[in-house]
């Protein structure tokens, strides 16, 4: 039966169309399947991107809500804009934005930090020429995250723009009047002299990436903001520096 | 020879075998060409790994598993009929009888049946590589061919008196 059987299957398999080239539609059939499996991954990467585009924002969103917790994520990506270097004293380090919307600073730039009780803070520029950031690290959030742009409304003679911060530092047992001042001279300065409640403080005029006009300064006095008396820009040789052109 | 060229010249030598083997499990001609080239296609993406080892084989399992994956798939697309769906051959030889008869015992058959009693009797396979193109055991495959055999017994536009003793007589 067995032997019939394989003759029986071979006569039922008999009987049947051949094509000319077997070969030529399968190779259609390959280029269709190949085509779509490029596409199939050309919209799955594409999903991928735009899930990590996604997630990335809802997870900057979420990190920025919380002021002074830096994160990488935060950090100036993309730095492909083209800028004029400014003598020393530069800075082209970019900046973590711990503000709420971190993204709309960048590019950013550290222009200087340093310290008061419980809080360590760093001030940056950031993409809008003339503005800085404040960024506060530390759980207290002295200057509250404070900004300012300096870019606007000069007047003829007028030598830096400057804004006053004050800090405001809970649960501290003898109260001090630490106030930030931070603001834009000209790019032809590089020092800036502060006088407040009758001393003299002297910080650096940083330039940075995000302006060719001005340079950037910021330091934290040991006075009340009524007692800033002045903000001098001086050049390189010590001089009063001109107004921004 | 590049591997396209290479791939061609296996399925012009390859096909008439593998379209008999998917019309034997099909029973339908469009479903069967359709079901080979199907097969052919998926072994392109595996034919750098497998042209210098036995792409037959490996062409062959993939014609099974396609064929009973799709009747998974679409289990109630065929129903089994007292009339052979193909009518379109001249009844009037003894072979076309002859053809008419086993098409319709073997679509009587279910799909693991009919894989496993063609593949043992027209292919000649051992129950071993059966089973491993069927992904079953293979005390699997001996029940499959056993009640195949046994359904194609019972058909008696098959089967005729003498061949029914003798396959009594060999035990099957």
């Amino acid at each position: 039966m067995t032997d019939d059987l394989g003759a029986k299957l071979a006569l039922l398999t008999d009987d049947r169309p051949e094509p000319a080239d077997p070969a030529a539609p399968i190779r259609a059939r390959i280029r269709t399947r190949q085509l779509h499996r490029r596409t199939a991954a050309a919209v799955c990467a594409a999903a991928v991107a735009i899930a990590v585009v996604v997630a990335g924002s809802v997870i900057g969103s979420i990190k920025s809500a919380e002021p002074g917790v830096a994160t990488p994520g935060q950090r100036t990506q993309g730095l492909n804009f083209t800028y004029t270097r400014l003598p020393e004293p530069w800075s082209d380090e970019p900046a973590c934005t711990t503000q709420p919307d971190a993204l709309k600073y960048g590019p950013a730039f550290y222009v200087t930090d340093g310290s008061i009780p419980n809080e360590h803070w760093a001030v940056a520029s950031y993409y809008s020429d003339g503005c800085l950031v404040i960024t506060d690290e530390g759980p207290a959030k002295s200057f509250g995250g404070a900004q300012g742009c300096f870019d606007q409304n000069w007047q003829p003679d007028q030598r830096s723009q400057y804004k006053t911060v004050p800090a405001v530092i809970p649960n501290l047992s003898s109260p001090m009047p630490l106030t930030m001042v931070m603001g834009a001279v000209s790019a032809e300065a590089r020092k800036v002299r502060i006088t407040a409640g009758g001393k003299t403080y002297d910080t650096d005029a940083i330039g940075t990436p995000n302006s060719s006009r001005f340079r950037f300064f910021a330091v934290v006095v040991t006075a009340t903001e009524s007692q800033i008396t002045a903000v001098t820009p001086l050049d390189a040789a010590g001089k009063v520096a001109p107004s921004p052109r | 020879m590049t591997a396209e060229d290479d791939f061609d010249e296996f399925v012009r030598a390859r096909w008439t075998a593998t379209a008999r083997l998917a019309y034997a499990l099909t029973l339908d001609h469009q479903k069967a060409e359709d079901l080979a080239q199907d097969a052919f296609t998926k072994l392109w993406f595996h034919w750098r790994k497998v042209r210098d080892g036995n792409p037959e084989a490996y062409l062959r399992k993939i014609i099974a598993s396609t064929f009973l994956s799709g009747r998974r798939r679409r289990w109630l697309g065929e129903r089994p009929t007292e009339t052979p769906p193909e009518t379109v051959v001249d009844p009037a030889t003894v072979q076309v009888d002859e053809r008419l008869a086993i098409h319709q015992a073997m679509a009587r058959l279910s799909p693991r049946q009919r894989a496993a009693v063609y593949l043992r009797y027209a292919e000649d396979l051992s129950e071993r590589t059966v089973a491993d193109l069927l992904g079953c055991s293979v005390g699997a495959v001996k029940q499959h061919t056993r009640r195949g055999l046994e359904a194609l017994r019972a058909d008696l536009t098959f089967a005729g008196p003498d061949q029914l003793a003798d396959l009594t007589e060999r035990g099957i």
